[in-house]
């Protein structure tokens, strides 16, 4: 762990999130999008998970932003947005949100602690703790130095199996909504009145 | 008590910042309008919900979950000790859900195209008038 990094990396993760948010022209928010990405991609690596990064980079920050910008330049490239109003409900909603999440994580055990729950050898419940049991048996059991993969492959299969199902389900909504789609642009309501007059003489 | 209270903070600092961050992203798909921007604030989202896994599954003194290759000959016989690598489970986990997540991200950007080739537009309110007159309509023909 190395918090100083991280910190760093946290405020400009901050800082990318309402950038992206604020501004008016929508691929601009998306490019800090990609950044803000990328910057997470940097963060997990920091924090050590070196796999995650490489997959945030490779999918988070490339494919997501090449998808972003299909969109926009299929739909419009302004957000159009009229003078916000200050909705008060809402920001009361948003901080009560943010204390409460904060309040949770007050019971939370220290990050990185060795002598907590998620780290020790054995579970509350008695058995062997699923984190612990796959560091220690992993090169073991599959010859394969790096446990990520061997826990994704060998004692997670069924997961990875099924994960490929969701992404064919998704390709196939896809599919079928951007097929031929018999969706028509809907008339303004003058044009219509005009041609059922029409249509009536 | 001033050390334990360091401590205390030294190991929470990284979820509030992230809880932060899901607070941002909130804010993005309660409050704009667009639903271009609503969904660059469900990124957000996203990607806060995937840090705090990253940010739990980490060790004191832990380094990263592949073994060296010097010491590939002693995890035959001696397993590895737990406390010198990260727990790899979350990692796995968060892989897993990175993919998914973008595929259903794609999902909803089939959806916004095909809103879009209906209404002509993506203003959550010129949007909601729009289809309470298509309703409207459908009723009346």
């Amino acid at each position: 762990m190395h918090p100083e990094v991280e910190v760093i990396f946290f405020i400009f993760l901050i800082i990318a999130a309402l950038i992206s948010l604020n501004v008016k022209n929508l691929l601009v928010a998306v490019v800090t999008l990609t950044v803000f990405s990328f910057v997470s991609a940097l963060l997990y690596v920091a924090m050590g998970a070196v796999d995650v990064g490489f997959t945030e980079a490779v999918v988070g920050a490339g494919v997501t932003g090449v998808f972003f910008v299909v969109l926009i330049f299929k739909t419009g490239r302004k957000s159009a947005e009229k003078k916000p109003r200050f909705q008060t409900g809402n920001y009361v909603v948003l901080v009560i949100f943010c204390g409460l999440l904060i309040f949770g994580s007050l019971s939370l055990p220290n990050r990185g602690d060795l002598q907590s729950n998620l780290n020790r050898e054995t579970s509350p419940a008695g058995t062997s703790n699923a984190g612990v049991h796959y560091i220690k048996h992993a090169y073991k059991d599959a010859h394969t130095p790096n446990m990520v993969t061997v826990t994704l492959a060998d004692y997670r299969g069924y997961d990875t199996l099924w994960e490929t199902a969701v992404i064919f389900t998704a390709a196939l909504v896809c599919f079928l909504l951007l097929r031929r789609t018999r969706l028509q642009p809907m008339m303004d309501p003058a044009d219509k009145k005009e041609e059922s007059a029409a249509g009536a003489a | 008590m001033l050390k334990s209270t360091l401590d205390f903070i030294l190991g929470h600092y990284a979820y509030w910042f992230t809880f932060i961050l899901l607070v941002i992203g909130l804010y993005g798909m309660m409050m704009k309008k667009n639903l271009v921007q609503k969904l660059i604030g469900m990124t957000i989202f996203q990607v806060s919900v995937i840090i705090f896994y990253i940010a739990g599954a980490s060790k004191w003194g832990g380094t990263v979950p592949v073994i060296e290759e010097s010491l590939l000959h002693a995890a035959h016989v001696q397993l590895p000790d737990p406390a010198h690598y990260i727990n790899p489970l979350p990692h796995t986990l968060m892989l897993t859900a990175i993919v998914v997540g973008v595929a259903t991200t794609g999902v909803a950007f089939a959806l916004v195209i095909s809103i879009y080739k209906r209404y002509k537009t993506l203003n959550e309110d010129a949007l909601l008038k729009k289809m309470r007159e298509d309703k409207n309509d459908d009723l009346t023909d």
